[in-house]
């Protein structure tokens, strides 16, 4: 049961950094919410989703980031607030709608909430989605604490109504996906009703008449954040070292602050207005400044935004160094973290950093040896991925000819690891697999030899790839595409997507089905099942012979869904006395390359064993050992 | 300093130089190779140091002197046959099997012979099942699997990856008939014998045949499918000098195929094979030009000598002699493939 629904004003309740995002949106008033999932931001709408009956709103997992945007734009154009969530990826592929609505403005309420992924923890990229609301022209906030997130939220509605624009929030995965104490606000108790006044029009054209109101609106914002209470300072009047932070910068600086006593001497200038600026807080900070240190998340944004607020004033300013990582104080990439401002604050104010207390130090290594087993990044046991990577392995080695496959983005997104045998050799975005296979598929006009092929996720297919494919079909591409059907959007946790039976608010939806789209295009469409190696295998190979565009939809469902739903298909052991260990010469082919966590290599016995415990009972492990050691029976 | 698996060594020296042989030494019972329309095929990587398929492989390192001390118990003989007892003519007795062989049915009848006498328990043989388009190892227990294997497939076959599925089988005598490449692998094992499985006592006859090239199977398969219908083909027969053709004998009565349409299909491995005889085996069978239904059998080892003169003693084998003039050609055209083989 989801909390963010509770009418309690004024009670502390523990919530997830995503939760408080809805929460906000819900004290705001919102009627709809859209998103396509993506970590980490995917809980802002899942949450929402399972409360939207009894809020009474319009919640939907949508086919790609832009339509997300688009639904929740038709909500705001009519007097409606809606809240749209995303990963920075997303942003991207939201960017082109965004990059006109900006120029149009809304007439309710809008807000993003793009949820950046610093270090890529669950991303190919670590973009810094900040960028675009310069680009945009859109303000946009940052929060540094879970309470701070809800807060900001509700009020990006305020800016975002008075402005008649899109207003965006920055979270990153450790706001996102961190929990914290959140106090709560009242609910609304009136629902606005949809009305799209056609006295006006929301057209982006021409830009001569619409980039000055999309100004007027940004500068009416400034007014709006300069005031705002998520920015402020603490510190003496001069301090020896200005910080100047912003997202988990801050918080990460005043515990620094805090623990090396440092009050005295250095300042902490919160800036949760990123875009635009408090420019007259900051330029009030700067007067009294000599060493200005940035603690921000991946790319220079506010350093590079404060000096140019630094330059346009530097006659009334005093000489000021500024570090940050222009300077390599701070390293341009990845997560900040205490250490690492501890670190570069002691060094700055020539600081000694207390000594960890010994015996704590032990205790919390020994807790995280003990308790946290090594994991390499793995397809889950029983997965149909590593099945379906398995026979393309195959299929490729057979035919010979080196072919190529395209990567996409989804769990399979891992196929490059050894977990999915290095097959794919590309990885990059949402249906840019399909996109290159059908590019690489023409250039065998060009006297390329290698057989093209690409691997995508159901969902990914309806997200970006259906333009590639029929891409590749109308330009008589050589490529087969491999739908690796689960099901699911497995990666995100599980969302349901345009092929499933249920919306996301647990409605009944037709189910816009894959082999349906396909053959209405008119492409060959094969299905097998992953789980027949060879069987999958051969088709496999069989359709790289011919020419042409071609799909294979490789089916079964996601190991987790299965798991939920139905006991497991096979009771899996090895039989030792068949299994001749290290005498194999085999070289523990079934642990060594296989490589499923639940068939394990007993060092001690000198055999392979099946971990019952998590063995999933897919049973495909039994058709590869040479020995026909791994006995599977239907459990 | 690099530690090389073999199968990486195997890789460089054979596979990827188009030299291998398809002898199928290294594909049995091995998961990450296999075999796939006549062609031997990585499937994953193995990180084997010490492996079997680069040892047994009989392109890699051959050392004929260790081989020669182990079969024949003296240094290597470099005359054009090598080692030998004699040189004979002979055919099957009983005509049945006779009319099955490719020349005299010499090699059937003498494996008949041995699987009844027990000087084998099983016999590695190579045959195209039913139904099926490529020539494959199979593993012969009884006299009609023995009979079913007759005729010469001049294609790689693989088939010594039943080597492997008869030793999985436990059996403890296993006889063998190979091309030369073959020979040599089967040699190599039991020099090697890297997992200590005795093969020099479990590979107890080793048969081999005459050869001067076979056929790619997969190029071959790709000829032949659209010319006749897959599984019509009834037998082949390459008849002696001039003619210079490869006879097809399907339902529909026999067509000529002139060779030198085929020779672009010959495996790239026996231009660099030096052996016609199939030097180290026990004892050497091939056509006897000019003589149908005669084959040239060659005695080597004291195990071949005796499987002759039971042969001969329980009247499966008629013999005769080898006339001089012959035995001067067969050594021409032995000497001829070493050396194309040392221009190669
Ligand atoms: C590829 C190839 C090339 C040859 N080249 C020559 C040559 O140049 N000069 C010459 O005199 N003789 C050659 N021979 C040998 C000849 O064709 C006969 O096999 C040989 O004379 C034995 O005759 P047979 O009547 O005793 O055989 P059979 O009694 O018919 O027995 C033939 C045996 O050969 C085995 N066999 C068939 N095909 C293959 C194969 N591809 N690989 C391994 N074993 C196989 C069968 O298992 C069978 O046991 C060649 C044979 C092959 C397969
Ligand atoms: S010649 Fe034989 S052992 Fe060597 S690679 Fe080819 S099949 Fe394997
Ligand atoms: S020529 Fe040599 S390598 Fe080629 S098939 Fe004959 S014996 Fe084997």
């Amino acid at each position: 049961m989801s909390l963010i629904s509770l009418d309690a004003p004024g009670r502390e309740i523990l919530l997830m950094g995503n939760e408080a995002i809805a929460r906000g949106a819900l004290e705001a008033g919102i009627s709809v919410a859209a998103a396509y999932p993506g970590n980490p931001s995917s809980e802002i709408i899942g949450s929402l989703a399972e409360v939207a009956k009894e809020m009474g709103l319009y919640v939907e997992w949508s086919v790609n980031e832009k339509v997300a945007l688009e639904v929740a734009a038709a909500a705001a154009t009519s007097g409606l607030n809606a809240l749209v969530a995303m990963k920075q990826n997303g942003l991207n592929v939201a960017s082109d709608f965004l990059l006109n609505l900006n120029m149009t403005g809304i007439r309710g309420g809008l807000v993003i909430v793009v949820c950046d992924d610093p270090a890529g923890i669950s991303s190919t990229n670590e973009e810094d989605s900040r960028v675009f609301a310069r680009l945009a022209d859109l303000p946009l906030l940052e929060p540094s604490t879970f309470g701070e997130a809800k807060e900001m939220v509700r009020f990006a509605f305020e800016v975002s109504r008075a402005i008649e624009n899109v207003c965006i929030v920055r979270s990153v995965t450790r706001i996102s996906h961190a929990r914290g104490n959140v106090i709560l606000g009242p609910l609304p108790s009136t629902r606005l009703v949809p009305y799209f006044d056609t006295t006006r029009s929301f057209s982006a054209l021409p830009p001569s008449i619409t980039h000055p109101v999309a100004h007027r609106r940004l500068k009416q914002a400034a007014d709006m954040l300069a005031e705002s209470r998520f920015n402020g300072y603490s510190g003496p009047e001069t301090p020896e070292l200005l910080v100047i932070a912003s997202g988990a910068g801050v918080l990460f600086s005043g515990e620094v602050i805090d623990t090396l006593g440092l009050e005295a001497r250095v300042g902490l200038l919160k800036i949760g207005t990123t875009w635009p600026l408090p420019e007259k807080l900051i330029l009030e900070r700067l007067r009294t400044a000599e060493k200005v240190l940035f603690a921000e998340e991946v790319d220079p944004v506010l350093e590079t935004n404060v000096k140019a607020l630094f330059a346009d004033n530097n006659q009334r300013l005093p000489r000021i160094t500024f570090l940050g990582k222009k300077s390599g104080t701070i390293p341009d990439l990845g997560e900040l973290s205490p250490g690492l401002m501890t670190r570069v604050i002691a060094d700055l104010t020539g600081t000694a950093i207390p000594d960890i207390d010994a015996d704590y130090a032990e205790s919390a290594r020994d807790a995280l040896e003990n308790f946290t087993p090594f994991r390499s990044l793995a397809f889950c046991p029983g997965c149909p991925h590593r099945a379906s990577f398995w026979a393309i392995k195959k299929a490729l080695a057979l035919d010979g000819r080196n072919g190529v496959l395209f990567g996409d983005i989804g769990c399979y997104g891992l196929g490059f690891l050894p977990t999915g045998f290095r097959q794919p050799k590309t990885l990059h975005a949402m249906g840019s697999g399909a996109g290159m296979a059908s590019g690489f598929g023409k250039l065998h006009d060009l006297g390329a030899t290698q057989p093209a092929l690409t691997v995508c996720g159901d969902s990914t297919f309806y997200h970006a790839a259906i333009p590639a494919l029929i891409n590749g079909l109308h330009h008589r591409s050589n490529f087969l595409m491999i739908l690796l059907d689960n099901s699911a959007t497995a990666m995100t946790g599980f969302q349901p997507h345009p092929g499933s039976p249920v919306d996301a608010m647990g409605d009944p939806a037709p189910p816009v089905l894959l082999e349906d789209l396909c053959a209405a295009m008119g492409i060959k469409t094969l299905i097998r099942d992953p789980f027949d190696l060879d069987d999958a295998a051969m088709t496999i190979f069989e359709l790289i012979q011919e020419t042409g565009t071609k799909v294979l939809i490789l089916r079964q469902e996601c190991a987790l869904v299965r798991a939920k739903k139905t006991p497991r298909r096979y009771r899996v052991h090895v039989d030792p006395a068949k299994c001749i260990g290290e005498e194999c010469g085999c070289n523990r082919f079934c642990t060594r390359v296989f490589r499923c966590p639940g068939l394990n290599w007993d060092v001690s016995a000198g055999k392979s064993v099946i971990d019952e415990a998590i063995c999933a009972g897919c049973g495909v492990c039994a058709d590869l050992c040479p020995r026909g050691a791994i006995v599977k029976e239907s459990a | 300093m690099e530690r090389v698996s073999s199968q990486d060594a195997l890789k460089r020296a054979v596979l990827d130089e188009g030299l291998c042989a398809a002898c199928g030494a290294c594909v049995g019972g091995c998961p990450y190779m296999t075999t796939f329309r006549g062609k031997t095929v990585v499937l994953d990587r193995c990180t084997v140091e010490h492996g079997r398929c680069y040892r047994y492989c009989p392109m890699t390192e051959f050392d004929p002197d260790a081989v020669s001390a182990l079969v024949f118990e003296r240094p290597h003989d470099t005359e054009a046959l090598g080692h030998l007892d004699r040189v004979i003519s002979s055919q099957a007795a009983d005509p049945a099997v006779a009319a099955l062989g490719q020349g005299g049915g010499t090699v059937t009848a003498l494996m008949l012979l041995a699987l009844e006498e027990g000087i084998i328990d099983s016999a590695v043989l190579t045959r195209i099942l039913p139904g099926e388009e490529y020539a494959r190892g199979v593993v012969a227990t009884t006299t009609e699997e023995i009979q079913a294997a007759a005729g010469s497939k001049f294609v790689g076959s693989h088939s010594l990856a039943a080597v492997r599925q008869a030793l999985d089988a436990g059996h403890r005598r296993i006889g063998v008939v190979g091309l030369p490449c073959q020979v040599r692998s089967l040699r190599k094992m039991a020099l090697y014998d890297l997992k200590q499985e005795n093969l020099k006592e479990r590979i107890a006859l080793v048969v081999g045949l005459f050869c001067n090239w076979a056929f790619s199977s997969r190029d071959f398969a790709a000829f032949l499918a659209p010319r006749f219908g897959p599984t019509s083909i009834k037998r082949f027969q390459i008849p002696p000098p001039p003619a210079n053709v490869l006879e097809v004998e399907t339902d529909d009565g026999a067509t000529r195929v002139p060779l030198d349409e085929l020779r672009p299909l010959i495996q790239e491995s026996c231009r660099t094979c030096p052996d016609m005889t199939g030097e180290f085996a026990d004892v050497s069978v091939g056509m006897y030009e000019g003589m149908p239904g005669w084959n040239t059998l060659i005695v080597r080892t004291s195990l071949g000598t005796r499987l002759i003169e039971d042969a001969v003693r329980t009247g499966r084998l008629r013999t005769d002699a080898f006339p001089d003039s012959n035995l001067e050609h067969l050594k021409k055209a032995a000497l001829q493939k070493r050396k194309r083989a040392s221009q190669a």
